[in-house]
């Protein structure tokens, strides 16, 4: 009776077995909790030592490895590096991966000091949190000695401003690889219909239009929101936001400004901008408003310049050579896009700093970016390549110059070290509003209330 | 030592050597992965820094006074609740209805079982073309019986009840197999005696199938609970969670705070109320099953 022996030993032997047996147990307990305490010491031990980002490495392991997303914008550092490395004769190792897997496989990187890459493309908005965690390469010693004072002046301010901690005033930790901003997009045959022969100046004036083209029965929706939770839908409300004279926060972080008169005005427009907009919207994307643009089902969207090239193409596009692109408009204030640059940046723990330095320094050039430009239509960071001549010759890149204008223009999203998480908190509340399961004055008034409570626990607003 | 003397040795103790590799993968695999969660569930972390350091209680005291825990616990509770009745309560129709003989039976029984060999993935990636609301074939049928416009997964309200279709199609075979094999094991005698003393089909079922088959019913249902509570991929792909955060799960939001958030110490600590929860109810289950006596030696 097994049942019966297991609880009821029948002799001295099992007895003094099972007091062994608990020993063994509580042994092993022991040890494997000590073992825990040790490698937890270790693991964690590292960060500890401060490591200087300052000084110049003089020796390399002679390879060049880089993280980069798998879209286009991160395909051109790719092929850079394939380039560079083919004439400089070094070896290299290219890791691609998709946007929100890049950022996690960065984080771990740099936050475990493992020093796996040599270069990575990164987000602006990532920038402040690695900059400040100290997990970036100050990149100025660098600079001095090439005898060159930081980044080109060639390249647009705003852009160079976003590679600096903190803001356009510190070090230099970051190249500007690719310069995105975003446009306002619209259909310049159907906008003209109703006497716009150029990019609407305001916002009163562009949703007069978008309000007549739904409204004419025609099938075509006026505007296509991005109203996805998270990341989408602040992206495509901050320029309005923005336009309307909103700010998130006081300069100095210290006060959350998110429940205001300007807010409340800006949200109650892009509420007018969801009516406007296919039903659905609140699940939207960037590539549902590329569908929908794509489709000629939709007169006007504000969008990334990376989805020109796609409109441009006629196996994908029943409006080629429609669509015009235009700054964000204006209401309260001068309208402004968001900025959102991929930079490249070289981790404090690289083995290689050198080589990679020189490799960054080489792609951002002006010969490499214009190369790239033509290979991946990838927008430049350089005023001279917005501004050469046989680029502008060609209608593919006739949107440079409003390109150029929106980065100059650009706001950046707020240099905070959460701003993942006050992104996503504040994302959620906006998408409420979308989706009308709360007033816009209540989404802006919880936004403010937890937005700034996150604040408190990174120790901004005090 | 010699060779006798460790020959002695080894044969004393030859239980402990071949358990050795078993018990070092446990602790590499098991136990310090358990015991090094539970020390980062009691660290907070500044993300200024990107340093943790001791703050007691602080993620457990933040997690429940957070309003997005709550949402993610409601929505997981709504969800699993209700996925794993209608899936049971579908999945026992199912099964009661192809342990009959009827023609074609065997071909019926095969492609039931097409939708739970599907990767989640895909069944995401189909069923978002399912639910679109211009092309989609579900607002075409619904247009059939004069109902339009239904925005599915892009609207917050019916959000989550159409991630809920998604796994009842998806699972219900699942429960359908354990609960049709439970079926095919039961004893014919019982029946027999009870065709003989005048028994309907209801009081068959209800007095000799149901009971007999409370074994598979509750192994069935664990593992359904155990998969449900951890849901992940569906909605990942589905909504990501929103709009206004009406799918948001578990899963999704401890996600969502260890690598987009880097917050490792919070995320930890939520992982550790969802494995309070699922371990209470599968104890529950096994116990249950204890009393049936299926672990009986």
């Amino acid at each position: 009776m097994p049942t019966f022996s297991r609880r009821y030993p029948q002799n001295m032997t099992q007895m003094v077995q099972e007091e062994k047996m608990r020993r063994i147990v509580q042994t092993a307990a022991v040890l494997a909790f000590g073992a825990v305490i040790t490698l937890s010491v270790f693991a964690g031990g590292s960060p500890e030592k401060p490591k200087s980002g300052n000084e110049v490495a003089q020796t390399g392991t002679g390879k060049i490895v880089l993280a980069t997303n798998n879209a286009p914008e991160g395909k051109g550092a790719a092929e850079a590096l394939k380039q560079y490395a083919a004439m400089k004769g070094i070896k290299f190792e290219v890791v691609e991966a998709p946007y929100n897997n890049l950022y996690e496989k960065e984080v771990l990187d740099l936050s475990q000091r493992s020093g796996l890459y040599d270069v990575i493309m990164l987000d602006d908005p990532w920038f402040t949190q690695f900059a400040e965690s100290k997990w970036l390469s100050n990149l100025t010693p660098y600079f001095t000695a090439i005898n060159e004072g930081g980044l080109s002046s060639d390249f647009i301010d705003k852009s160079t401003a976003i590679c600096k901690y903190p803001y356009a005033t510190g070090l230099i930790y970051a190249f500007p690889a690719v310069g995105n901003a975003q446009m306002f997009f619209y259909r310049k045959d159907l906008f003209a219909q109703y006497g716009f022969n150029s990019a609407p100046k305001t916002w009163d004036d562009a949703y007069s239009v978008m309000k007549k083209i739904s409204d004419s029965g025609t099938g075509v929706y006026g505007y296509v929101l991005r109203g996805q939770q998270g990341n989408p839908v602040v992206a495509q409300f901050m320029p309005i936001f923005w336009s309307f004279g909103g700010r998130m926060f006081s300069s100095d972080f210290s006060k959350v400004t998110i429940d205001t008169p300007q807010a409340l005005n800006a949200l109650n427009f892009f509420i007018k901008l969801r009516d406007v907009s296919p039903p659905g919207a609140a699940s939207f994307n960037a590539q549902q408003l590329a569908t929908y643009m794509l489709q000629g089902q939709a007169a006007s969207t504000i969008n990334w310049p990376a989805f020109v090239s796609t409109f441009e193409d006629p196996t994908q596009s029943k409006v080629v050579g429609k669509i015009g692109y235009g700054p964000i408009p204006s209401a309260a204030t001068v309208g402004s896009s968001e900025i959102g640059h991929w930079l490249a940046a070289i981790p404090a723990d690289s083995k290689n700093k050198q080589q990679a330095f020189d490799f960054v320094h080489w792609m951002t050039s002006q010969e490499t970016q214009k190369k790239l430009v033509e290979q991946f239509g990838t927008p430049p960071t350089r005023k001279s390549i917005f501004t050469d001549p046989s680029l502008l010759a060609q209608p593919k890149y006739s949107y440079f110059p409003v390109l150029m204008q929106a980065i100059e223009n650009s706001t950046p999203r707020p240099r905070i070290a959460n701003w993942n998480q006050v992104e996503n908190t504040f994302g959620i509340y906006l998408s409420k509003a979308v989706a009308g399961d709360m007033s816009s004055k209540d989404a802006l008034s919880s936004a403010q209330n937890d937005v700034t409570s996150l604040m408190k626990k990174a120790g901004y607003v005090k | 030592m010699n060779i006798k003397r460790l020959a002695t040795w080894g044969d004393r103790n030859l239980k402990y050597l071949l358990l050795a590799p078993t018990i070092v993968l446990l602790l590499v695999l098991t136990v310090y992965p358990l015991f090094f969660a539970i020390i980062a569930s009691f660290e907070t972390f500044n993300i200024r820094t990107a340093t943790y350091s001791f703050g007691g209680v602080s993620n457990f005291v933040n997690m429940f006074t957070d309003p997005f825990f709550w949402n993610a616990m409601k929505n997981t509770g709504i969800y699993t609740g209700v996925a794993v009745v209608v899936e049971f309560g579908l999945g026992l129709a199912l099964a009661l209805v192809l342990n009959e003989r009827f023609a074609g039976r065997d071909v019926f029984r095969s492609l039931m079982l097409a939708p739970m060999m599907l990767p989640p993935i895909v069944v995401a990636v189909i069923f978002k073309i399912v639910f679109m609301q211009n092309f989609g074939i579900s607002n075409w049928l619904l247009g059939l019986i004069g109902i339009h416009g239904m925005l599915w997964e892009s609207a917050s309200r019916t959000a989550l009840f159409s991630l809920i279709i998604v796994d009842i199609w998806e699972w219900t075979p699942f429960m359908f197999l354990i609960l049709l094999a439970g079926l095919q094991a039961l004893p014919s005698d019982p029946y027999e005696a009870a065709i003989v003393d005048g028994a309907g089909p209801f009081q068959v079922f209800r007095h000799i199938t149901f009971p007999l088959l409370t074994p598979s019913i509750l192994i069935a249902l664990l593992l359904r609970l155990m998969d449900t509570l951890r849901i992940f991929d569906l909605i990942f792909v589905m909504t990501g969670g929103g709009p206004a955060n009406a799918t948001e799960t578990m899963s999704l939001y401890v996600y969502q705070t260890a690598f987009r958030f880097s917050n490792v110490g919070s995320a930890t600590a939520m992982s550790f109320v969802l494995l309070i929860i699922t371990v209470a109810i599968g104890n529950f289950f096994v116990s249950r099953l204890r009393a049936e006596e299926v672990f009986t030696q």
